[in-house]
Order: C-alpha cells, then sequence, then structure tokens
C-alpha cells in the first residue's frame, strides 16, 4: 500500500512533466518519441494499478469481518469490542459536555459489565475453557482474513504489472515501431 | 511439494502462480494499451508541426543544392593555376569576392536555421513562415546571379592571362 501511495504521487508528476515538455518532443526522431510514448503508457498503467490496489485496500478496510455477524460464537463479549462496549456510543471527535457525560456513563456500564463477565467465568472452569477456546479460534481466523487480504493487494499488483508490461512492450513493437 | 523444498527459491507471489489470472490481466491491459496507441497515431499531437516540415523540405533540399554548386565553384576558382601575375591578381579579387558570397551562404544557412525553428511552431505563425520563406528565395537568387557575375570575371581573368602567355 506504501509503494502503491509513492506510484501514484510520482506518476501523476511525471506525467505533469511530460505534458510540459510534450512540445519540445516533437523536435526528437521518432523512434525515440515511440520510446518516450511507451514510458508515457507505462506510467499511466502503473498509476492506474496502484490506484486500484489503494481503492482494494480501503474497500477491505471498510468489510466487516463475517464472524462478527455470529453474536454468541464469533462476536463473544471478552473478544471483540463490539459486544463488549455498547454499540449506541457515541464516537464523535468533538463531544459537547452532554456527549462527554453520556460516553462516561457508557463506559462505566460496559466495565460493571466487563467486571461481571469475568468474575462468573472464573467461578466456572468449564465456560473459562469454552471462551479460551473460542478466543484462539477467533485469532487464527481473524489472522488468515489479514493474510489473505494482504495477498490479493499483492496478487493484484504483480499480475497487472507484469501484463501491463508485457503488453506495452508487444504494442511498441507491432504498433509504434 | 513437501516443507523443505517449499522453504527454497524465490516465489514471486505469497500464493501460487495462476496462468488464468495473468492471461487475463494480460487481456485487459492489451486491449486498453491497443486502444490508447491506436488513438494516438489516428491523432497525432504534432500533426501541425509535421505539416510545416513537409512544407519547407523542398525549400532546404533547394538551398542545399544551391550552396553545394556554389562551394564547387568555389574550390574550382581557387585552384591555383597561373603563374603570371596579373592572373594571379584576378584570382586574388574573386577570392575576395568568394569570401563575400560565403558570407551569403552563411546567411543562408542563418535562414535555414530560422526556417527550421518555425516548422515546430504552431499554425498561427503559417504567415511568418511563408514571408522567411520568400526572403529565403530571394537570398538564393541574388546568390545565384552573383555566382554568374563571379563566373564572368573569372572566364575573362581567364582569356587575358592566357593571351598574355601567348605573347
Amino acid at each position: 500500500v506504501g509503494v502503491c501511495k509513492q506510484i501514484v504521487a510520482f506518476g501523476a508528476a511525471l506525467l505533469g512533466l511530460v505534458i510540459a515538455f510534450f512540445p519540445r518532443l516533437t523536435d526528437v526522431a521518432p523512434f525515440w518519441q515511440s520510446v518516450v510514448g511507451a514510458a508515457a503508457l507505462l506510467t499511466v498503467n502503473l498509476t492506474g494499478i496502484a490506484l486500484f490496489v489503494l481503492v482494494w485496500f480501503f474497500v477491505q478496510a471498510r468489510s466487516r469481518y463475517p464472524f462478527l455477524y455470529l453474536e454468541r460464537m464469533g462476536n463473544a463479549m471478552p473478544f471483540f469490542y463490539y459486544q463488549t462496549l455498547d454499540r449506541h456510543r457515541s464516537y464523535k471527535p468533538l463531544p459537547s459536555t452532554k456527549g462527554i457525560l453520556s460516553a462516561n456513563r457508557f463506559f462505566l456500564t460496559d466495565l460493571r459489565k466487563f467486571a461481571r463477565n469475568l468474575v462468573d467465568e472464573d467461578e466456572d472452569v468449564l465456560t473459562r475453557a469454552r471462551h479460551e477456546l473460542q478466543q484462539y479460534y477467533l485469532l487464527i481466523v481473524y489472522q488468515g482474513y489479514l493474510d489473505q487480504y494482504e495477498m490479493q493487494l499483492v496478487h493484484i499488483f504483480v499480475y497487472a504489472s507484469l501484463a501491463s508490461l508485457l503488453s506495452i512492450l508487444i504494442v511498441w513493437l507491432f504498433l509504434w515501431i | 511439494m513437501d516443507l523443505n523444498s517449499s522453504r527454497r527459491g524465490f516465489r514471486l507471489l505469497p500464493g501460487r502462480w495462476s496462468w488464468k489470472s495473468f492471461v487475463c490481466w494480460f487481456a485487459a491491459f492489451l486491449a486498453l494499451n491497443s486502444a490508447i496507441a491506436a488513438y494516438v497515431r489516428r491523432k497525432p499531437l504534432s500533426h501541425q508541426n509535421q505539416e510545416i516540415s513537409q512544407a519547407v523540405a523542398p525549400i532546404r533540399v533547394a538551398l542545399e543544392l544551391e550552396a553545394q554548386e556554389i562551394r564547387s565553384v568555389r574550390s574550382e576558382v581557387a585552384m591555383p593555376d597561373g603563374d603570371t601575375k596579373p592572373f594571379s591578381e584576378i584570382t586574388k579579387g574573386i577570392r575576395k569576392r568568394m569570401i563575400r558570397r560565403k558570407a551569403g551562404l552563411d546567411d543562408v544557412e542563418a535562414l535555414l536555421g530560422a526556417v527550421d525553428r518555425l516548422a515546430v511552431m504552431n499554425s498561427r505563425q503559417q504567415q511568418t513562415l511563408t514571408k522567411a520563406e520568400a526572403s529565403v528565395l530571394e537570398a538564393a537568387a541574388n546568390l545565384k546571379q552573383l555566382e554568374r557575375a563571379t563566373l564572368k570575371q573569372a572566364e575573362a581573368g581567364d582569356s587575358s592571362g592566357s593571351n598574355r602567355g601567348a605573347r
């Protein structure tokens, strides 16, 4: 993602340079004009690929893991904040006085619920073992999603870059020279 | 593939390489880039400059021929052929004239350079280019007249030198 951000920035800058110096490029020999054209095409392609990878990354960040919809098994109280914290909380960056009071009320209520849950869990060994197993499994599934999402981004970038390079080479050889 | 063999070697991707995915991406990019390249070929942005360059090309060829002709005449005239004093004086005179002619040739080359620069400008300067073309042609005609006059003088000098030799 960091590489794609840099490609988008440098790609835009390079395109600006090509547009700025285009009148001078008309004096260059046709062969070098075709080389510059192929380089500009590669820049456009890479910038588009990087932009697509970034958009796909935003889509991944926006997605909600499917197991979170399982309230008792996939989103149990001690492991994920969706279930541990009250969903009516406000997350405004600049809260009013009323908002601060409301948030603190939610804070204390959720703390009481959380503490009671832990105490109950300690009293029953079987419940605690069940929660631990759930937590291990959820961590594995969560890590799986993260890895697969990252792999998707790498695959898109590598396949698209190689395909773009090869297609530009073919276009340059058969259409421009 | 066992665990040991999978640890060795370089892998381009974290997952398995898929030719199907690669072919799909390649087809998409080939279509896109071909369309862009075809569009650029159909509507070249430097079209106007190419037209002007084509219009200037015959003028350039004519002037280069003219310059070559002048150079050949100059080399013929500059050959040390006469031992007698009057003929060498005539030759000196011709050389002086040829130096002046060379200055004219330089002017033509400068005009040629100006025409080249005009060729890369846009179509608004088409009128300026026409005027420059006319002046270049005029300069070429003047040079031709000068060449004829010099040739005549050289012939006159040659005949007087041979007459003196006969005496």
